[in-house]
């Protein structure tokens, strides 16, 4: 085996998470990722699946209270958000945030460059930097006029999962995290995002595609499915799984379980 | 000790576009048919400087004054402005200790204004600024949209009053004031008035007061910006649409630059060159 097959992005152990003071959000987490795989996570709404997405990026307002998670070797759980961010974990979010006076392109160079930065690149200057985004935004079926207007402001729901897909495709993550990157979206958006992500499949990368309907996997296969409920892993299994929720819904997979 | 006379800078179509002005007492008069920029850069401290300014009929006045003294200094400006054409006022408060302006505008019949203000403070600098705005007869038209920007223990106020004389119909006044707190030390205080003697008047105003959103600023951090960046960045995306505002390209570059330089701190005195 190779040494790329025999890696693991992402092991997460146990791990239960709250907010801040409050009650138990998730309770016992485990899940492991390998280089190429892409995992459904699957649940009804408010089982805790954006908390789960939002402990992996770093977000503060919830509180690890237990559990590890080990990502490219290193202990996830000690890094700052922006660190998480250029060692290659992306989390394109639910809800992206309106950003007024920032313009989506300077947004975007930050990011990319602070990226290059930590993998000793030199950043890329304004002509390549914009030839290079033009041409993700064009793949993305997106107009240049995203570009200039402010981060999300006034976008639609679909152009704001598009601005997420863009983003995702410049920062080339290792371990992508999309949390209900179909909510909101027209089938044409979905195809569009869809084919975004697909593009990134890559033997060296992972996905964790968080979403509450069967829908987007059908354009976004994915390698294992999981059921969360009230925080817990309570089923895995293959794309077949997603299937049999489709048809029995949640409560009769919890039933089961 | 008497002030001096001022010298009268008086525009007339044809004239350059864009004149800067000595700061101290200055006067502007602007004719029929004529439009410039003028721009007043303080940078000494004065505890009586003063601007009247006169816009005719049918003239476009774009006045600037981008006040960058000491911040340990006490500075003071009273601009008074009749309005019968179109006045674009910008204050830029970036430096000073204690700093004051108080700006006065009378509208005329179908005078119309756009003021812009833009308060600075860091450490414990103190800004404030007042407006008063006249509408003294029918079919004026006023704009108000003031900001600070606030960190450490800074503090700033801004009063502004909208006045609609009786027998001022068809009056069109608005008045946002927004205030970004950068610290939990740094304070505000907005106090919009109003006083209305017409009837068939439209009067908006509104006030609002914040610190930096948690939402936003995970949001860049998760995209790799580091932390203080990410600040810098969102601070700078509230304060610049009053320097975006600008029309002159080359002083809308200077401000936009020098308010860069104040959020990397660097820059204590608000952007003197
Ligand atoms: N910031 C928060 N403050 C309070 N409760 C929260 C917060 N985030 C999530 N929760 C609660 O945690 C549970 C799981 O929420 P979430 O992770 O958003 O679920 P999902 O994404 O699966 O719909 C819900 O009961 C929700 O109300
Ligand atoms: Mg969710």
């Amino acid at each position: 085996m190779s040494a790329v097959a025999n890696a693991t992005i992402v092991e997460i152990k146990d791990l239960h998470a709250r907010v801040a003071g409050g009650a138990e959000i998730l309770k016992g987490i485990s899940l492991t990722v390998k280089p190429g795989e892409v995992h459904a996570i699957m649940g009804p709404n408010g089982s805790g699946k954006s908390t789960l997405s939002n402990v992996l990026a770093g977000r503060t307002t919830y509180e690890v209270t237990q559990g590890t998670v080990r990502y490219l070797g290193e202990d996830l759980l000690e890094l700052d958000p922006e660190e998480r961010a250029v060692r290659g974990v992306f989390l394109a979010f639910q809800y992206p945030v309106e950003i007024p006076g920032v313009s989506n392109v300077q947004f975007l160079k930050s990011a990319y460059n602070a990226k290059r930065k930590h993998e000793g690149k030199p950043e890329a200057d304004a002509v390549e930097f914009l030839t290079l985004v033009k041409r993700k935004v064009k793949e993305l079926g997106m107009d240049d006029k995203f570009l200039s207007r402010a981060v999300n402001e006034g976008f639609s729901g679909g152009e704001k999962k598009r601005n997420e897909a863009l983003q995702m495709s410049l920062l080339e993550p290792k371990l992508a995290i999309l949390d209900e990157t179909d909510s909101g979206l027209d089938i044409d958006a979905l195809k569009a995002v869809a084919e975004g992500v697909n593009r990134l499949r890559a033997p060296d990368r992972a996905m964790i595609v968080v979403t509450h309907y069967q829908r987007l996997l059908d354009y976004i296969v994915p390698d294992f499915v999981h059921v969360l409920a009230k925080g817990k892993l309570v089923k895995s299994g293959d794309k077949s799984l997603a299937m049999e929720l489709e048809k029995k819904g949640y409560a009769g997979i919890e039933a089961s379980a | 000790m008497s002030a001096a006379v001022a010298d009268i800078l008086r525009i007339r179509r044809g004239d350059p576009a864009l004149v800067r002005v000595e700061p101290g007492q200055v006067r502007i008069e602007i004719e029929a048919g004529a439009e410039a920029t003028v721009v007043e850069r303080h940078t000494h401290a004065n505890e009586q400087a003063s601007t009247e300014i006169n816009v005719a009929r049918g003239a476009i006045l774009r006045h600037i004054v981008w006040q960058a003294v000491p911040v340990d200094a006490k500075h003071e400006h009273k601009v008074n402005a009749r309005v019968a054409g179109v006045l674009q006022a910008h204050l830029l408060a970036f430096g000073g200790g204690f700093a004051r302006v108080d700006f006065a505008a009378e509208l005329e019949e179908h005078g119309e204004l756009d003021a812009y203000g833009l308060m600075l403070g860091r450490g414990t600098q103190k800004q404030d600024n007042r407006t008063v705005i006249t509408h003294a007869q029918p079919n004026s038209k006023s704009r108000q949209l003031w900001k600070s920007l606030l960190d450490d223990k800074a503090t700033a106020i801004f009063d502004g009053l909208i006045r609609v004389r009786a027998g001022a119909m068809k009056t069109d006044a608005s008045q946002q004031n927004k205030n970004l707190l950068l610290s939990k030390d740094a304070g505000v205080l907005s106090k919009p008035h109003l006083e209305i003697f017409a009837d068939d008047v439209k009067c908006a105003h509104g006030s609002t007061t914040g610190q930096l959103s948690e939402d936003a600023l995970f949001y860049l951090r998760a995209r790799g910006i580091d932390e203080k960046t990410a600040r810098g960045m969102l601070a700078d995306g509230f304060a610049r649409e009053i320097l975006e505002s600008i029309a002159a390209e080359s002083v809308r570059g200077e401000a936009l630059a020098a308010l860069s330089a104040w959020l990397l701190g660097g820059d204590r005195d608000g952007g003197v060159a």
